[in-house]
């Protein structure tokens, strides 16, 4: 009786479950009605703003300024001295008294808030890196403030405008708002389709560097090329030196002749070399290598194969014409020298540094120079993607000519001509200032070469005989020439204007604010400073005979307070030259520049040398694309970055580093255990593969194809 | 089958009530901890959902959608599964060289604190021991950084030590070389901790009665008799207990000294389950997955804790619960 | 007495793997149709309302069932079931649980037939046009699910009524004032 109970309950919780399931609407029914109630009740809503905003827009100029409106600025930059806010130790005394203290906007930022008659208040968290920012903002749907933005972080900018949280910023352009930034957007298409999103529409201005200008360029101590190769009565040193690197321009690769026999670095100057004479096959061949049996070969070499006055000729001015051989082969000399060099202060130089460990990657640029090998054409590290002829994208890292590359440099840093501290990325130390700055302190250090801006490495403060040389001539995309695969870009910063956070009048406000900085008045402001900080009437001539704005005296006066450097008296005391979006100009770099870094401006722009840029302009070559740079940021929907987080890793660091690992240890043999040294191509292809290289260049060639084409 | 004796559950809420009531200043004082714990352990476990979504933080926990396991499913077979498999690798074998060698340094030290028959002396040897805990990460692992570093300019004391000896070359960091990562972890651990950890075997050792050791003496015992009779079963409980909290937390390493410590020369030694999720949840922004390592390493540690406890329990009468 | 305080003991012990499976049935079945999210392009909106829109709300429902399941293990071994007969207290405890969890599963049935519907009816061509491999449907999940929420149902229905018997049985016993 029991049992047959119990049966009969069973059964009957089961049937009333089954008829109970079937009653209440299906996950089907409940979306598709909150799906239509949401739809609707955002078309009432834009239906009613838009003929409100098109009545308005009618009846109001779009550049009213009137009304005072308050703006509230969420713009991080990882270190409170970057921010809106004024957060030295000391006050600072403008020209007109003004004392602006710790707390206070800085001063462009309170002539900016009095020019658009608004109340600006930054609620940054002074210390906060953008990348947490943008996290943290985006769980409260960016309703703390009404404009945001900082460094790196453009990707985000645009994914997070296509979810919907960022003003479009082209449909206020199309409205009437941004009529500047609109105007410099047709002048600049190839700016336009950097920093469209997937969808179509622009939800960020970006910070746009000194584009169509050269980013870094060859820095070398002048004299020692001098007193190396045109002092006839130098005592050189004679320490054994031990060869590793075995030439670029050797066999059937031999320069002479047809094979960039004849190079032109200057409008009517043709430099010809004589023979096909290999520099680094003559050293290695010698039976004593030492200091000076590499530098009177390398002399003699010069002497056999060119006609110049000085042999250091063809290093130095506007006649030279140095390959990467040459170039190599003055590093052994240099390398092999040090005593007589430093005058005897001296065991060790070092003929080639990057300015810090976390440029080390700059190394990888001398690829340029064995036969045109792309690396970044963009001034920055994480743009290693170039166009092939076929116009698709191609990952520079895990080319053929790239490991190739990293075997040459293998070689010379086995001779010992790179510097070794440059690839621990835990040493922070500032190299340059250690091996150009201390000649005259107690225990000073010495470099010969460094791949940098023009306006820090020449600077008088660290050294007077830095001098600007061209690039070693190459064979790039089929033809000699000079280059440099390094031009200055649009950056991966920038802001955008929240939806959440902002008012209908804080929106148009902002879109005010972000125009200002493309206007006359604000793009000055933004570059030099206050018109206070400005000589009236004065301008100051640059190398490239266009006039810029002139420092006043005060600016020279007060530079001490930020250590002499005017860029960071700027940006960190002023608020100018923060990373907002802007079109920086570079009469202001051309300012603190030194007489030998004019000399070196005048030296590039006076030479055929060309370099990459976005328009993609060059001499006509095996690759039409060749010279195109590519922006740094793409615009990613979230399936590309899903795949490229979850499938890929080659966005992690750890691939450098096992690019390195064959720098430092390949030619040696004398990898530490736990470092992986790929012996051949094929093995270190593997490696891209492994990280998932097929799947990330088909991410990012989809994204691109989008943005060059909107499809 | 046995007839077991069947009782039925009793109500507890009057008994309960009546025990809060009764020593309601007990619990006042176990209010903030209760508490802290709600707060701080119980509450964030909600985000243990990340690692079965694709978290978006604009969406929230709940808000982003659901992907099943699929983060765990790429974490072990997919392009991170090498270095997902030397992190969990390296975890356990820094975790036991930790137990091997890191264990018994605070016993030792213990013991020989309670042979130094001057207070003064011990009091001032127990102090210097455990003054390093009170550094940070930060602090010990600079220190160690600068002996061991070996660059162009300049060299550490014992990276120098090393040269000379020639087992580096010089220009070689030791922290670039892999073999070296493990045992340097392992004693500056040892260094830092073992003094403040040999607090809790101390206390131990002045828990057991005098008369034990007197009762030894008399029985004509050394200082080894002594210690292993008397010392060390008056220490069980603490020890087994210890052991089997070490062997719980046996996946956790702290993740700060080896994130200060390490680079990506040398993953393949010092890489643990710890710096994986930071560098793939954090630095790269895949929070699904960097939840789905966390998950996994509690799922582990929770596993072997209850293993510990139970075969605990089985062999001695000693118990976490 | 024996008897009924025994089933009692195995039902839960079912039950506990039950809702076990339940569980991961529920992350099999978000893991099988993760792949259709994100073509947020125009032409995939149908995809993106069906992955979104439906299945994100799908899977956020029978998420929080599994969860009531995981809880009423949870629930049984702090009241005690292993050990003891139910009281009141806990029959009602555990029977509301139960209830909600049949109604869940039940609800769940109802909806993976529906949504079976829905996805044979989603057009999956314009993917060549992505260059992406062609997607091929899979209904396994969908049919698994039918036969893991009816077993659930059963299971609940079965450990409900066990707990009820067994409490019920106690007291008359106590009534009478003997224990079998």
């Amino acid at each position: 009786m029991r049992k047959r109970a119990a049966g009969f309950a069973v059964a009957a919780v089961m049937m009333a479950s089954a008829v109970l399931s079937g009653c209440g609407s299906s996950v089907v029914d409940q979306v598709q009605q909150t799906t239509a109630a949401t739809t609707a009740a955002q078309t009432q809503a834009a239906g009613g703003e838009s003929q409100t905003e098109a009545t308005q827009a009618q009846e109001k100029d779009l550049t009213d300024l009137t009304d005072m409106v308050e703006l509230k600025f969420n713009f991080a930059m990882g270190n409170k001295s970057r921010t809106m806010t004024y957060n030295q130790e000391s006050p600072l005394t403008l020209p007109d008294g003004t004392v602006v203290s710790a707390g206070m906007l800085k001063p462009m930022w309170s002539y900016v808030e009095k020019a658009m008659n608004s109340k600006f208040t930054d609620v940054t968290v002074q210390d906060i890196k953008a990348e947490d920012m943008i996290q943290t903002e985006s769980t409260s749907n960016f309703t703390g403030a009404n404009i945001y933005g900082g460094s790196g972080i453009a990707e985000k900018l645009m994914y997070y405008g296509t979810e919907g949280k960022f003003v479009n910023l082209s449909e206020k352009m199309e409205e009437g708002y941004l009529p500047n930034f609109k105007a410099y957007l047709e002048e600049n298409p190839d700016v336009k389709k950097a920093i469209t999103a997937y969808d179509g529409n622009i939800y960020h201005i970006p910070y746009i560097a000194e584009i169509n200008q050269i980013a870094r360029t060859f820095n070398i101590r002048g004299s020692w090329v001098s007193e190396l190769l045109d002092n006839e009565s130098a005592s050189y040193d004679t320490a054994d030196f031990t060869v590793y690197y075995d030439g670029f321009y050797i066999g059937d690769n031999k320069r002479g002749g047809d094979n960039g026999g004849t190079v032109t670095p200057k409008e009517g100057i043709d430099i010809v070399k004589k023979s096909d004479a290999s520099i680094i096959e003559i050293q290695n061949a010698l039976d004593v290598k030492n200091g000076e049996t590499l530098t009177k070969a390398l002399i003699q070499y010069i002497n056999d194969n060119y006609e110049y006055d000085t042999p250091s000729e063809l290093y130095l001015g506007e006649k030279a014409a140095y390959d990467i051989d040459e170039l190599i082969a003055l590093m052994r000399c240099i390398k092999a020298n040090p005593k007589y060099l430093t005058d005897g202060r001296a065991e060790t130089v070092w003929p080639l540094f990057t300015r810090q460990s976390s440029f080390r990657e700059e190394l990888l640029r001398m690829g340029t120079y064995f036969d045109g090998v792309k690396v970044h054409s963009a001034d920055t590290y994480n743009a290693r993607w170039y166009v092939d002829k076929d116009g698709k994208l191609q990952y520079s890292y895990s080319e053929e000519g790239m490991y190739n590359v990293l075997n040459y440099l293998s070689q010379m840093e086995a001779e010992g001509l790179i510097y070794s501290d440059c690839y621990d990325l835990t040493d922070k130390a500032n190299h340059r200032s250690a091996l150009w700055g201390t000649d005259e302190g107690e225990a000073p250090s010495f470099g010969w070469m460094t791949f940098d801006f023009i306006a820090s490495s020449t600077s008088d403060s660290l050294n007077t005989d830095t001098v600007v040389i061209l690039p070693p001539v190459a064979k790039v995309n089929g033809v000699w020439q000079y280059y440099i695969d390094n031009g200055r870009a649009i950056k991966s910063e920038g802001w955008s204007i929240s939806i959440a956070g902002s008012t209908d009048e804080q929106v148009k406000r902002a879109c005010a604010v972000f125009d200002y900085f493309f206007t006359e008045e604000g793009h000055i402001l933004q570059n030099y400073g206050l018109p206070m900080n400005l000589e009236e009437g004065k301008s100051y001539l640059g190398p490239d005979g266009i006039e810029y704005p002139l420092f006043t005296q005060w600016i020279h006066d007060t530079l001490p307070v930020a250590n002499g450097d005017l860029s960071a008296f700027l940006r960190d005391w002023m608020g100018c030259l923060m990373p907002i979006g802007y079109q920086k100009e570079i009469g202001f770099e051309y300012q603190y520049t030194s007489e030998r870094g004019f000399d070196g401006w005048a030296l590039l722009q006076n030479s055929t040398m060309t370099f990459a840029t976005y328009a993609g302009e060059g001499p006509e070559g095996d690759n039409p694309n060749y010279y195109k740079m590519i922006p740094p940021v793409f615009s990613l929907t979230s399936r590309q970055q899903e795949t490229l987080s979850d499938s890929t890793s080659l966005s992690n660091d750890d691939i450098v580093e096992y690019m390195f690992n064959i720098v430092r240890y390949k030619t040696k043999g004398n990898a530490p255990s736990g470092a992986e040294v790929a012996q051949s191509y094929e093995e270190y292809l593997a490696k891209f593969e492994e990280k998932g290289l097929k799947l990330y260049e088909e991410t990012y060639q989809n994204a691109y194809d989008v943005m060059t084409n909107g499809n | 089958m046995k007839n077991e004796r069947i009782e039925m559950r009793k109500p507890q809420a009057k008994n309960i009530c009546r025990a809060v009531i009764k020593d309601w200043r007990l619990y006042v004082l176990l209010l903030p901890i209760v508490l802290w714990f709600a707060v701080w352990a119980y509450k964030p476990m909600g985000g243990l959902l990340i690692a079965f979504k694709r978290f978006d933080p604009q969406y929230g926990v709940w808000g982003s959608e659901f992907k099943g396991i699929d983060n765990f499913i790429n974490l072990m077979t997919g392009v991170n599964k090498t270095e997902f498999w030397q992190a969990f690798r390296n975890t356990f074998i820094i975790s036991a060289y930790n137990l091997i060698f890191g264990f018994p340094v605070p016993i030792i030290l213990a013991l020989l604190f309670a042979e130094i028959g001057n207070d003064t002396v011990r009091k001032f040897a127990q102090t210097a021991t455990y003054l390093p805990h009170f550094l940070s990460e930060v602090t010990i692992t600079g220190i160690t950084l600068m002996l061991v570093y070996s660059g162009v300019r300049s060299s550490g004391i014992i990276a120098s030590v090393f040269q000379q000896m020639g087992w580096i070359e010089p220009g070689v960091s030791m922290i670039q070389k892999a073999n070296y990562f493990r045992p340097l972890y392992i004693m500056v651990g040892i260094w830092k901790e073992s003094g403040y950890n040999s607090i809790v075997y101390f206390a131990a050792i002045m828990g057991i009665s005098p008369s034990l050791y007197e009762a030894l003496k008399v029985d004509g015992g050394n200082k080894f008799q002594e210690i292993r009779y008397v010392t060390f079963p008056g220490m069980a409980p603490t020890l087994i207990i210890m052991i089997i909290m070490r062997i719980g937390n046996m996946l956790t390493i702290g993740y700060e000294r080896v994130l200060l410590l390490y680079n990506a020369n040398i993953y393949v030694t010092a890489d643990v389950l710890s710096t994986f999720e930071q560098r793939i949840g954090i630095l790269s922004g895949n929070y699904g997955m960097g939840a789905a390592v966390s998950l996994f390493n509690s799922l582990i540690a929770f596993a072997l804790v209850i293993g510990a406890n139970t075969i605990s329990r089985n062999i001695s009468e000693t118990s976490l619960w | 007495m024996q008897k009924i305080f025994r089933a009692q003991k195995v039902t839960a012990g079912i039950y506990i793997f039950m809702s076990i499976v339940v569980f991961v049935y529920t992350l099999v079945f978000m893991t099988e149709y993760k792949d259709l999210f994100g073509l947020k392009l125009q032409q995939n909106s149908q995809i993106s309302f069906f992955h979104d829109s439906i299945l994100q709300t799908f899977n956020k429902q029978i998420f929080t069932f599994a969860i009531i399941g995981i809880l009423i293990i949870v629930f049984s071994f702090l009241l005690e079931i292993f050990s003891k007969v139910p009281d009141l207290f806990a029959v009602i405890v555990l029977v509301a649980l139960l209830a909600v969890c049949c109604g869940g599963a039940g609800y769940a049935l109802n909806n993976l037939v529906i949504l079976e519907a829905f996805y044979k009816n989603l057009d999956f061509q314009y993917l060549h046009l992505e260059g992406l491999p062609d997607y091929e449907m899979h209904f396994t999940t969908f049919r698994a699910g039918l036969g893991v929420y009816v077993l659930q149902i059963a299971v609940c229905a079965v450990y409900g009524i066990t707990i009820i018997m067994s409490h019920v049985t106690f007291r008359k016993n106590e009534k009478k004032g003997r224990m079998e």
